[in-house]
Formats: C-alpha cells, structure tokens, sequence
C-alpha cells in the first residue's frame, strides 16, 4: 500500500518511531512528510497531496487539536482523515479530538497492530496502489 | 520528456473522467490513483499552479463522495471543468521547455522499456511471494518450495538490474528460507521484512531514484536467524525472559535503534537544560499554565519515545513527574519550593540516565544503569502530588524517616510511647527521647502540610451586573418580609413563608458574597508606596502585613485606598523618624509599618500601625487652643485628643508637621471613611508610634437594624451601634446644667437625645416614664435615644435617599419597610454631631 503520510510531532525521535512503526505495519513504501507543529505542518500541506495526518496533541506553536480545528476549516484540507497520536489518554480528550473531526485515536506507546488496524480501517478503500501501477505500465513510458 | 508524460498522463484522465459516472462512486474513486501520479509528476516538474489544480479536483471528488448523489450533478460539472482547464494548460506547455524544467531529486533517468518489463515481472513475484509468506503454517515444506521458486525467479530477474541491491538481497533471503527448510524454522519475520524493503527498492528502480536507505538491520535479521540453530533458539528466548528481569549481559544497540537513541539524548537533554530556567521564571508566577506546559511537555516527550526504546527507568521516572506537573497544570495545586526542587532532582536524575545511555551509544551496548536509583524519587513525586492535591497529610514519623533523620525502629519505640501516653504529641515525644532536633520536626511538620492553595475556576462578570443582583436580593428579602407579616394569621402558609425566607437569606449571603474580594491588592500596592517613600526620604522603612486575606465588599475597597494612602504617607513622612532619631531612642534603626486586616462583628477593620515617634497629646492641644477649636479648660479623653487632629479647622498641612507630625489632609480622610459607614479611630503613645483603626462595614448594600418607632415616624437604628434599651425607673433622669437631660444608667450618666427635637417632627415632649431608651454608642461615647417602642431587628437594604437630600446629617439612608413604607437608617455618629453642635 502506498500513500503520502504526514506526521505531526514535535519531537523528532518520536517521528523516528512512528516511521518505523508505519513501516512494520507494511506501510514502508508510503512517503512520508514530517512537522514538527501544526503551525509547520499547514505550511507543508500547502500543494501537497496527503493522504493521512497523524499527529501528537502535546507540540509547541500549535497544539494538534488547534491543528486539526484548522486543518478541518480549511476548504481544502478539510477531507484528510487526521490520526492523533497521544497520550492524553482520557475521555473528555479523547471526545475532544473527535469533535474536532480527527478520524481516529492512537494511545502512545502504540503497537504495529494498532497502527496497521487504523490506518487501513481508515484508507483501507482508497488502495489504490494497483491502479498506479497499472496506469505506470499504460502511460508513464 | 516530463511534460510529455504529464500529457499523457493526463490523456488517460480525461479518458477515465468520461467513462465515469456521478452517481457511482467507485467510478470516481478510480480518477483518484491518475491524480495522484499526475500531482507527483507536476511535483516534479515544479508546476505549482497545475499542481494545485490537481489538489482542486482532488477536493471536489472527496466531497462527491463524501455527501451523496443530491448536489453532485453540479459538483460533478465542476470537477469536468477543473480537468478540462488542467488538460488544455497542459497540452499549453512546450516539451522542449521539460528539459530545463527544475527537475527535483531525479538522479537517474528512467530506465528503457526492456527494464521497465522486468520490473512489472518483479512486481508480480514479489506479490505471490507475500501471498506465500502470509498463507505459511510452520513445516509447510511445499510451500516452502513454493517460496524458493518464487525467490530463483527473483533473483533471475533482478541479475541484469544495476544497482545489484535488488538482486543482494533476493539471494540471502533465499538463503534464509533454505535455512528454514532444513531445521524447521518456522519464524517469517524475516522474509516479511524482505519483501517489504525490496518492494520499496522496486519503487525507487521505477521511479529512477537511487535507493539511499539503510536496510542493515534487515540483512541482520537474516544473518542472525541463519546462525542459530533451534536449540540456540530455545535458549534465547528464556534468555529474553531472564534479560527482562536481571539485564545482565549488555544487550546490543541495533543500528536503527542507535540512530533514534542519537535524535533522543540529544533533544532529551536540550530540553532538560531549558526546564531549570522555566522553574525559575514559574517561582515568580507559580500559577502561570503556559510555564507550566513549558516544563511539563520535555518531560512528557521523553516519557513518549523512552518508552519506545525501553529505556524503563527513564520512562518511568519521566513519568511521575510528568504526572506531578499534570495536576499542576490543571490547577489542582501551586507549585511550591518543595515541588520545585523535586523537579530539580528529577532532572538530575534524569541527566544521569541519559548519559549512561551515550556511553551505551559509544559502545554499541546498552549499559547498566542499576546503581542509579529512581524509586526513592518517584515516591517522592507522588507523595507531594497526592498531599498537594487531596491535602491528606502523610504521618510526621514517616517524613522523617524518609528523610533518614530517624530510624524504623526509633519511630516504633516512639508510637509505643505514644499509644500509653496518648496526649501527647509525636514530635514531642521523639524530641523528649532526643531522637531528632526540634529544627528537624519543624521542618517535617512543614513539610507534612505545605501550603495549599485551591484555583476555583472563574467568570468576570461586570460589577454592575453584580450590583443589580445584590439589589434585587435585596428587594426579595424584603418582600419576603412583606409577605411574612401579612400571613403571620395562618400557620401553614407561615411555615413555607419561613422556608422561602431561609432560601432568600441563602441567595443573599451568596449574592454578597460575589462581591467580595480579598484586600490584598489594596495592601499591595502600598508595598509600593512604602518603597517609593522610604527612598525619597531617606529612611529605611519596612512595611508588613498580616489578615491580607480578608475579604471585603468591592465598593468598599475603593473607599478604603485614598485613605490608606493618605494614612500612610503620613506615617512615612512624619511619622517614622530619621534613622540617627531612632537609634537615639533606642529603636532598631529599620522604621517598621504593619498593616492589619480581619472582621469584627459585621465590620472589617484595618489598622495602620507604625513604631514611629507618636502623637504629641500636648502640642495637639496646644494647636487647638490656639485655632479656637477648644477653650482648654476642657476634660478630654486621650481619643477625644487624637480626633481633634481630625476636625476641619485644625491645621494645614504645613502647620502639621511642625506641631505633631502628622494631620495632612485627615479630616479628609475622616470624611472619606464615613462616607461609607466607617468610623476612623487613633491610638496612639507618644515615642511608640500611632496606630489608626478603620472600621468599615463589610457591605454598603445592607444593614443589620433595630426598627424603633418615635411618635408616627419609624426609624433604624444599625444594631452594630447599639449597646442596650432599657425603660428608665423613677430617678434615674436628670437635667444637667449646661449639659441637658440625662439618663442613669448603672451609676453613669448619659445624654439623652429626642429624635423629633433633632428632626423637628414634633414639639411633643414626652415624659421619660411613658418611653424607652436606647443606648447607643459611637467613638466610645454613649447616647441614649429615648423612643416610644421597639418594633423588632430586621436586616434593612439601605436605599439612597437621591441627590437631594444626600447631605442631611444623621440619616444613612433609607429601608422600605415590611409594610411598605419608607424608614429612615439613623446615622448615630451624625447625631452625635447635631447635638454636640447645639
């Protein structure tokens, strides 16, 4: 499966993490954008084509559910499903996010599974890897 | 070369958008992978505006998809035209322009047809082989075989492909599974992990990109496994099990490990660097949840990624902490010297932590770190949040133990004591057996109730708002009233009555209550003051305070400033004297001013009290001899004195200070403070220094009363003035000469005043036997006020009278009555003036 993931946190071997989770999920071909805040993150959305969104709640600059507030306000940004990734483990939190329009919850420390469970649950019918390669052999050569 | 692909890329768009249909989803699903090629290709090419068209369309299908067939007809025509304009931009732009296009991280070209055909081949094989991989039971040796086919042709394929990564590869997995069919492993991890990297590599041969990434720790797992025979297998998974509990032998660090290990201690380290400075700007403005967040989030990252990298002492340590800081943050507690330096510590600790995490680093091992103990913290952080935020107190003997200032067994011998001897005390005990210094139960005892401080979450509210509603309680109270006397008949309405009257008692203490803030502000901002005096004169003064809790009314707050200023600028400038003056006298050479606060009966009463040099009874006396405020034959209590310093006529600021020190003004504070109610007391020795004593009502709005009635007039009389009614027996009235009628009482005699002579209501001289008194007393001075009948004690809403009438003497205000009618509130220092100026 292959998509274009940006993952949203402030601290960098915590992105290392998640990368390497994604991978052993069986998402190793994605590519994968990284930010350090949501402030980062809607500057590298600009003309980027994203598929996913994970991000952590606890950043600097913009916290991710400011983050996912503005990502889900803007018009075009506001169909991309947006993960969180956090600790902030309890219900009114978690209630928030949703509210906010994130698609799904992953507490840290997180599993392979878990991962591998949401992220198809939430792209699952957008694979759409088939197609790209058929369209490669037909167009690209 | 790259616009032609776009182009035809796009061509196949086109083609695909007329076959699709609106109303069918799918259809328009499968526009979505041709986008995003095409998004990549115009990446690329750094076409941004045909890149964000692209986007464009991207929306336009999500949201068709999103709300159903309805409004797609338009939407859908949209997305026609979005493409159409893509398609004819498209075909605008010039191949020969695609050459000198910006082309991004391209570093080979694409590959000829011949490779591109191996590739889909590859392509194909590596998707059986993970069918394969997923379908495999252990010891399924024709699947196995199945799998070593799939491999030859892997690696068959690939033997013409440069670079040979691909082809490397292929060749030690199929070693592996080799390996697998002859001992009978059954762990495909490995050949996941294979297939999943070398589709990776696949993608980048087909996009023409060097693969750059390190994939060691693949290859590792394939050698690893390879080397180990089933036995080895056994051994090492009781190994890990033993590992998890002791950690003896040094684990090795695996590369990838090693490089996120790297990224880790370097941020955990920076961060830590930055807390020290946060906890120092958090001791200025403890309740400051942004500094709190700044100190609470480098620790609640490293407990995220340590836990990842099983640094177990870490995560944990990181942890308690972070949980401290949670409760802070959502302002359970305020964060106190004690948890400050707990935190301290905390980072310490963790600063240890880290660095036997580089050393593993520089190893390639990971190092023990069992000398480095964290538990004894971590109790600590929890005890501090646990007594912070639910107040329980932890036992004196235990702190003391934790302190390892007492041992088990002393603290044992010590509760045996006390359990025969249950009066007294722990620490008396245990200081009485010297086994620990008073200063070490002090401190415990410190320690055991830290200051507790509760943030209630809250509102701003205009004062207004708050002014009305004080209003209309009280106006229910009186209505209430009302409601009370005309069903006092029947008992059964009566008994509700009651009931409501308890309700609107309730919502008027609540309704009060709102307004009240603490003075602390008031008594700041003479902290000020004080310093800004004490520079320009010269003198160094001291100002303290105790009571700056107490609350009192807003309004009477701003009453209460201009006074104080007033009061203590006074107190500086004359009042405290030179520093050569006071070590003359004996005085420590440090002027000293205490502000005081606190509530007595339904008044706050704040003092102002300085060591200064004190009134000079003599000289004030003097001063109004000589102004004609008094003839000087008169006795005067010491209060009567200190007052005269008050009245209007006494002295200008200039003469003040020559003849006693102080007097700026205070006839302007007097009249500041009884505006409000107040009264302005003065004590004073001389040499000692002088304290002033406001007293104010704790409310404006309300006032607890004594209804009386004189002849047909009703009048209040404020219940806090009031010291006894008593009807006078046979000989108990005189008149004396110059000084008029008087009352007995109890050997003293007091002077009686007629309200209708004082208000002219009428010429009615009643007899003293047909009537009461009340004896009221202002400044410690007594009048009767003789009455016809006491009609009952009430609290009274104090209305003004308007502007009109604002400066009638002896009158408060105005109360509606239970009636309905309108009472007059006596003003009893007012009606002290009138008679005393007759």
């Amino acid at each position: 499966m292959s998509y274009s993931i940006l993952i949203v946190d402030d601290s960098l071997p915590m992105r290392s993490v998640i990368k390497r989770t994604l991978n052993a999920a069986g998402f190793g071909s994605s590519e994968i954008l990284e930010a350090p805040n949501g402030r980062e993150a809607l500057k590298l959305m600009e003309g980027a084509w994203i598929d996913l969104i994970m991000t952590d709640y606890n950043m600097p600059e913009m916290n991710g559910l400011e983050y996912i507030k503005t990502v889900k306000a803007g018009e075009m940004s506001k169909d991309i499903p947006v993960v969180v990734i956090s600790t902030e483990g309890n219900d009114e939190k978690i209630k928030d996010f949703m509210d906010a329009g994130a698609a799904g919850y992953i507490t840290k420390p997180f599993t392979a599974e878990a991962i591998r469970d949401l992220v198809v649950n939430i792209l699952g019918e957008m694979d759409y890897e088939e197609d790209i390669d058929d369209s490669d052999d037909d167009f690209d050569f | 070369m790259l616009y032609e692909t776009i182009i035809s890329t796009t061509e196949s768009l086109i083609s695909e958008l007329i076959l699709s249909d609106p109303n069918k989803p799918d259809s328009l699903k499968r526009l979505l992978p041709i986008l995003k090629r095409i998004h990549t290709q115009c990446t690329k090419a750094a076409l941004k505006s045909e890149t964000k068209k692209i986007l464009r369309a991207r929306h336009i299908i999500d949201s068709i998809l999103k709300s159903g067939p309805k409004i797609n007809g338009s939407r859908f025509s949209d997305l026609e035209r979005t493409l159409s304009d893509f398609s004819d931009q498209v075909k605008r732009l010039d191949p020969k322009e695609s050459d000198r296009a910006p082309e991004m991280e391209i570093t080979k070209k694409i590959g000829d047809e011949a490779q591109n055909g191996e590739y889909s081949e590859l392509k194909v094989k590596l998707d059986e082989l993970s069918i394969l991989i997923a379908g495999f039971c252990p010891g399924d040796i024709p699947d196995l075989g199945l799998m070593l086919n799939n491999l030859n042709d892997l690696i068959n394929i690939s033997k013409r492909i440069d670079p040979t990564t691909f082809y490397d590869i292929s060749k030690r997995c199929k070693k592996y599974v080799e390996n697998m069919t002859l001992k009978n492993l059954d762990d495909t991890k490995p050949v996941e992990e294979v297939i999943a990297l070398l589709k990776s590599i696949l993608r980048y041969l087909k996009k023409g990109e060097a693969f750059t990434f390190d994939y060691s720790d693949v290859l590792e797992m394939l050698e690893e496994n390879l080397s180990r025979d089933i036995k080895g297998q056994i051994e090492q998974a009781e190994k890990k099990d033993a590992d998890y509990n002791i950690q003896n032998a040094p684990e090795k660090i695996s590369d990838d490990d090693m490089e996120i290990l790297t990224d880790f201690i370097s941020e955990a380290e920076e961060n830590l660097d930055t807390i020290e400075v946060s906890l120092i700007e958090l001791e200025q403005d403890p309740v400051n949840t942004d500094i709190i967040n700044d100190i609470f989030r480098p620790f609640h990252t490293i407990k995220g990624v340590s836990g990842f990298l099983s640094l177990t002492k870490i995560n944990k340590l990181a942890h308690a902490t972070e949980n401290l800081l949670d409760s802070a943050r959502s302002g359970d507690f305020i964060i106190n010297h004690t948890v400050t330096d707990t935190i301290l510590a905390s980072v310490d600790t963790l600063k240890a932590l880290l660095g036997r995490v580089r050393q593993g680093i520089q190893t390639g091992y990971r190092e023990s770190d069992d000398d480095i103990d964290i538990d004894s913290l971590r109790s600590r952080l929890k005890q501090l949040q646990i007594s912070l935020t639910k107040g329980e107190k932890e036992p004196l003997g235990e702190i003391l133990v934790r302190k390892k200032e007492l041992s088990q067994s002393d603290l044992d011998q010590a509760l045996e004591i006390q359990n025969k001897n249950s009066e007294k005390k722990l620490g008396e005990i245990l200081i009485e057996e010297k086994k620990v210094e008073p200063k070490q139960v002090a401190s415990a005892l410190m320690e055991q109730s830290p200051v507790k401080k509760k943030m209630d979450v809250q509102v701003k509210v205009s004062t207004q708002k708050l002014d009305d509603l004080v209003d209309y309680a009280g106006e229910l109270v009186i209505a209430q009233s009302m409601l009370r006397q005309q069903t006092k008949e029947d008992a059964l309405v009566s008994k509700t009555v009651s009931q409501l009257g308890q309700i609107v008692n309730n919502m008027q203490n609540i309704a009060m209550s709102m307004r009240m803030i603490p003075i602390k502000a008031t008594f700041m901002k003479m902290i000020r003051l004080v310093r800004d005096l004490s520079r320009k004169s010269g003198k160094d003064i001291h100002l303290s305070m105790t009571g700056e809790d107490t609350e009192i009314d807003r309004n009477v707050v701003d009453a209460l400033y201009e006074p104080m200023v007033h009061m203590i600028r006074n107190a500086c400038d004359h009042g405290i004297e030179a520093t050569s003056e006071r070590s003359k006298a004996g005085k420590p050479a440090q002027g000293n001013i205490h502000l005081r606060a606190y509530h007595k009966g339904g008044n706050i009463v704040i003092e102002i009290e300085d060591d200064g040099k004190g009134l000079d009874k003599d000289k004030i006396l003097e001063k109004a001899k000589s102004t004609g405020l008094i003839k000087g034959d008169e006795q005067m209590t010491d209060t009567q004195v200190f007052d005269l310093i008050m009245q209007p006529g006494f002295s200008t600021a200039k003469e003040i200070t020559d003849v006693s020190g102080r007097g700026v003004g205070m006839d302007v504070v007097k009249d500041g403070i009884e505006k409000f109610r107040g009264h302005l007391n003065i004590d004073s020795k001389k040499g000692n220094g002088t304290k002033f004593i406001i007293s104010l009502p704790l409310t404006l709005a309300i006032i607890d009363g004594m209804l009386v009635g004189v002849d047909d007039e009703r009048y209040v009389i404020p219940t806090i003035a009031i010291q006894k009614a008593f009807k006078p027996g046979q000989g108990e009235y005189f008149t004396v000469e110059g000084k008029g009628e008087m009352v007995k009482d109890r050997g003293s005699l007091i002077p009686l005043i007629r309200l209708n002579e004082i208000y002219g209501t009428s010429n009615n001289k009643k007899s003293i036997e047909a009537c009461l008194v009340v004896v009221v007393e202002s400044k410690e001075e007594k009048r009767a006020i003789l009455i016809d009948e006491l009609l009952g004690k009430d609290e009274y809403v104090i209305k003004s009278l308007g502007r009109s009438m604002d400066d009638i003497q002896g009158i408060a205000g105005g109360a509606i009555l239970a009636d309905g009618k309108v009472g007059l509130i006596l003003d009893v220092h007012g009606i002290f003036s009138i008679v005393s100026q007759k």
